[in-house]
């Protein structure tokens, strides 16, 4: 070293060149670590940012206020002791399913303000999500999960659905699922790096950062498609044999199984060599469990039969007008996981309300139809408008159903019903129900209430009790009873027939309302007042055993 | 609290701090740039590393180039020994008569320094203009001797006659069209006050700076050239090149190499040029230091065409690379930092046509994309360049350096293979 140089001096450089270059580090550091984040920017995901920004400020000032009041506030502003609250465990856990966020909502895409609201507002209302773990020690039974629990799930793994959701999930202490394509995301081919679908990188960082789980979503070789005739049309991969072009044939069943297994566990060994984790979760592309079906009838089963071996839990996707409930229960198959799609157009506050319905309801129920608390139309058109509840029969259907969400669970209730039956030659006041092919009803028509039962779809009847007075059609009070293995219905409180079905099948289920003519469009209840209560033995019933009848 | 806010203020105001943030942020966004193309754009790690080190070596002149600051109080100021100043020169009756004169008013004691000018066989008034000075000097108190020769001898003959004609402990070599401050001589002495040091460099400014584009490019290349590349090696006592227009050598240490200097051959041709780097080698090769002068003034005339520009850059690389060649025998005796710099100094330009070639013909043609990311970085560091400049001149030229870093890159890179071929052609092309 050049020996004119003061030591001081050069001692002084040093230190501003290492602060300089401390900062320099710092700011490289920064990009090293946000490097995903920032070459995959795009501008609207500040939308999402700028939520969040504010969401910390305001949780800031509000942290900052109560300890302010804390510290110097008066003594009535102190903080009352935790009361103990006993923790209400839930019965049934919603799993909601998003594609992505775009600038503009459309048919697979929310806008980042829409999914902001939707998310901050569960935050609000108390919802908290579970991982699949919890999920699948809720369903077998093993684990208790608080009211107000679901599952956050997004399909087909793409970009636009981790980078702008991550800060959200991050600052409300959510976690998510997402389900990828491995053809998609963890193609070996590094060239055909999508600029759409997440990478092998970015997917190991989501499992790092502990917010995020990765479920399959099939392979999807060629795009999710296969050929399925001589003409080249196309349909989807797993429930349709495939047509072998150069054998001019289908193929055959075993072949079949071995694609449907090879995407099946293919896809899940893929994803558990890439990321070193373990998949239990599935997600059935185009919500295709065999139903959509054109070729092949029998994939649901071998479908079904292969997701159940291979994962512990299986999606599929419900429409809100699907028949049956929103939840999940804990008896119902794991390979058959309901998930709703929460539509753009919802704000928070609705989607909000929709879980909250779908939630087990207590048994002291009253309804006067001023909100919807959770009636659902399976078919035909239901309106729910100034304090009543509307079913009619559309201009297609013989008659209407509506379905009250979040009642699953009920076991023994008695319902009233306050209704003005204004047009069809029946009407029927289900209960125990559990799906669309399995509940008891009540049914009434001009001349008769008969007690039915359906079984996988085949419809029984228990019991007659002809009217010798035709039924008034305005103001009528209806009801049913379901105690234990007795089945009543009930016309202005009395009981006009009863059956002990020893034959129960179903000791638990749900609340329903069908009407029905035989003309299209001739059907139309419209119901005032619903309460329900805790059934008790009737003494009025006259238990008479169906052998007794016979 | 307020006089401390205005010290702060000052030294914010003072020390450019706005436009040092802009400095360094542009030297962050290079190096963000490098680490990407390392990684993504150029599949070959050799080509971003080489990226890479380019824009390393350029920063680590800045950075070392930072702590050359001298300090007064450490060297003796009142250290006055005898000197020569020593003109070379051949055809300069436009210049000459100033030169001597500038000389001649240096801030100096009279009794103890000389000029020497040795007309080297020139055609036109030289000799006259010489004499003129003389007479002038003379009335000023100020010795000239002029020494005349029929037939030219080169360069390196004359500026070896100054030593043997000199009885002065120091020599200051000044070409025919530079000019010198009156306190140059003064900041230049300064230094041998360290018996170890041998040569001193001065700062050479451009005179014809605002002549054209041409020599406000070389005016900002000047600059830098000096004052962050010499600055950086003077860190390290080796200055490689302690160039004619303006530098002080001690006399007793270039009288020891006179005659192997004299007599210098690079495979099988007499070297003509070059001669000023070709001396400071000798001595570095002795284990002396050599350093860098900022303070030490003087002015010089650049070549204001293309033509003569482009001839003069081939001398300049010839010569470097002869003496680089030479210098990497011994530099790594060296400081470890000077010797590693300088080998990456010598082997960047080397393989620089390489990979311009790649970055900008190859691989868009390979590709079909346009090589932004390598543009973006040529850009980025021609402006770190040029904002080098502004920082510390706030001259409105700072521009000029951005094209000249561009300039160099892309056209002047392609000199050195054809300086490589022709390096025995030992023709002086103009001048």
């Amino acid at each position: 070293m050049v020996s004119f140089i003061s030591t001081k001096t050069v001692i002084k450089k040093i230190a501003l060149l290492g602060l300089v270059a401390i900062i320099l580090a710092g700011g490289l550091y920064y990009y090293e670590k946000n490097r995903l984040f920032l070459e995959n920017f795009r501008w609207y995901y500040l939308r999402t940012y700028r939520d969040v920004v504010i969401y910390r400020a305001r949780e800031f000032r509000f942290r900052f206020l109560a300890t302010v009041n804390h510290l110097f506030g008066p003594e009535i502003y102190a903080k009352p002791e935790a009361e103990k609250k006993e923790t209400i465990l839930t019965l049934s856990v919603p799993v909601l399913v998003y594609h992505g966020l775009s600038p503009t909502a459309n048919r697979f895409d929310i806008t980042p303000e829409g999914f902001r609201d939707h998310l901050f507002e569960l935050k609000k209302a108390g919802y908290q999500t579970i991982t699949l773990s919890q999920m699948k020690g809720f369903l077998t039974g093993n684990l208790d999960l608080p009211q107000k629990s679901f599952l956050l799930t997004f399909d087909d793994g793409r970009k636009d659905s981790y980078y702008p959701t991550d800060p959200i999930l991050k600052d409300l202490g959510f976690n998510a699922v997402m389900f990828i394509s491995t053809q998609a995301s963890l193609n070996d081919d590094q060239d055909k790096d999508s600029q759409y679908y997440l990478n092998r990188e970015e997917l190991k960082k989501m499992v790092e950062s502990g917010r995020w789980e990765i479920g399959s979503h099939a392979i999807q070789e060629d795009g999710g498609f296969v050929t399925i005739n001589s003409y080249g049309e196309k349909r989807n991969f797993l429930s349709n044999r495939q047509w072998l072009i150069q054998e001019n044939r289908l193929e055959d069943e075993e072949a079949y199984v071995a694609r449907v297994v090879r995407e099946l566990a293919g896809s899940k060994k893929q994803i558990e060599d890439a990321l070193d984790i373990k998949v239990t979760a599935f997600s059935y592309p185009f919500s295709d469990f065999g139903q959509q079906t054109v070729n092949f009838p029998p994939s649901r089963q071998i479908i079904n039969e292969a997701v159940s071996n291979i994962y512990d839990l299986a999606f599929y996707q419900t429409w809100p007008h699907d028949r049956g409930f929103s939840q999940n229960h804990r008896d119902e198959q794991t390979s058959m996981l309901k998930r709703m799609e929460p539509y753009p157009a919802w704000n928070g506050e609705f989607l909000t309300s929709l879980l909250e319905n779908g939630q087990s309801k207590n048994i002291y129920f009253e309804d006067d139809f001023s909100l919807n608390q959770g009636w659902r139309r399976s078919w035909g058109e239901m309106r729910l408008s100034s304090g009543q509840l509307e079913i009619r029969s559309s201009e297609q259907t013989t008659g209407s159903f509506a379905l009250l969400d979040g009642t699953y669970d009920w076991t023994d209730y008695r319902l009233t019903l306050s209704i003005d039956w204004l047009k069809g030659s029946h009407f029927s006041l289900i209960g125990r129900f559990r799906d669309e092919s399995n509940y008891y009803s009540c049914t009434y028509s001009d001349n008769s209430v008969r007690v039915e039962k359906q079984i996988d779809g085949q419809k029984v009847l228990l019991k007659e009790a002809k009217n010798e007075n035709v039924l008034s059609k305005n103001n009528l009070t209806v009801g049913a009873s379901f105690w234990q293995d007795e089945i009543g219905c009930l016309v202005g409180g009395e009981s006009v027939v009863s059956v002990v079905d020893n034959d129960n099948a179903y000791l638990s289920g749900g609340v329903a309302v069908k009407g029905w003519d035989k003309t299209l469009g001739n059907s139309l209840i419209k119901i005032k007042h619903f309460t329900s209560e805790p059934a008790i033995q009737n003494e009025n019933y006259k238990p008479i055993r169906l052998a007794e009848m016979l | 609290m307020i006089a401390k806010l205005k010290k702060a203020y000052n030294l914010y105001s003072l020390r450019n701090i706005n436009l040092w943030i802009i400095f360094y942020f542009l030297v962050y966004l290079v190096l963000v740039i490098k680490l990407i193309t390392i990684k993504e754009i150029d599949n070959n790690i050799l080509f971003g590393l080489y990226s890479l080190g380019v824009s390393l070596y350029l920063l680590s002149r800045f950075v070392i180039a930072y702590f050359y600051e001298v300090d007064n109080k450490k060297m003796r100021v009142d250290y006055l020994p005898t000197i020569s100043f020593g003109v070379p020169a051949k055809n300069e009756e436009d210049n000459i008569r100033e030169t001597i004169l500038k000389m001649a008013k240096s801030d100096y004691p009279k009794n103890k320094f000389d000029i020497i000018a040795v007309n080297d066989g020139s055609t036109d008034n030289t000799l006259q203009e010489m004499l003129v000075a003389k007479e002038i000097a003379a009335r000023h108190g100020a010795v000239v001797k002029v020494i005349d020769w029929k037939e030219n001898r080169g360069k390196r003959e004359g500026m070896a006659e100054c030593v043997k004609m000199s009885k002065k402990d120091l020599v200051i070599f000044v070409d025919s069209d530079s000019f010198v401050n009156q306190s140059t001589a003064r900041n230049l002495v300064k230094y041998f006050s360290d018996p170890q040091v041998v040569a001193v460099a001065g700062q050479a400014y451009v005179t014809n700076e605002n002549k054209n584009y041409l020599t406000k490019m070389q005016s900002v290349r000047y600059y830098i050239a000096f004052k962050a590349y010499k600055a950086a090696e003077a860190m390290f006592n080796s200055v490689t090149c302690c160039s004619g227009c303006c530098s002080a050598y001690r006399r007793q240490a270039v009288m020891e190499v006179l005659a192997d200097w004299g007599q210098q051959r690079f495979l099988g041709i007499a070297c003509t040029y070059g001669d000023d780097r070709s001396l400071t080698n000798f001595l570095l090769r002795r284990g002396y230091k050599t350093l860098f002068a900022e303070e030490a003034i003087c002015h010089t005339m650049v070549p204001d065409n293309f033509r003569q520009f482009m001839r003069q850059q081939l001398r300049w690389k010839k010569s470097w690379v002869r003496e680089s060649l030479i210098a990497s025998t011994f530099i790594w005796r060296r400081n470890i930092i000077m010797s590693l710099s300088f080998y990456l100094g010598f082997i960047l330009p080397l393989a620089a046509p390489i990979i311009v070639l790649r970055a900008l013909v190859w691989y868009p043609y390979m590709t079909g994309l346009v090589p932004c990311y390598y543009l973006l970085g040529l850009m980025l560091m021609s402006l770190i360049y040029g904002l080098y400049y502004y920082i510390h001149t706030r001259d409105r030229k700072w521009f000029y350096g951005v094209l000249f870093a561009v300039f160099y890159t892309l056209v002047l890179i392609w000199q050195l293979p054809w300086a490589i071929i022709n390096i025995r052609d030992s023709r002086w092309g103009t001048r």
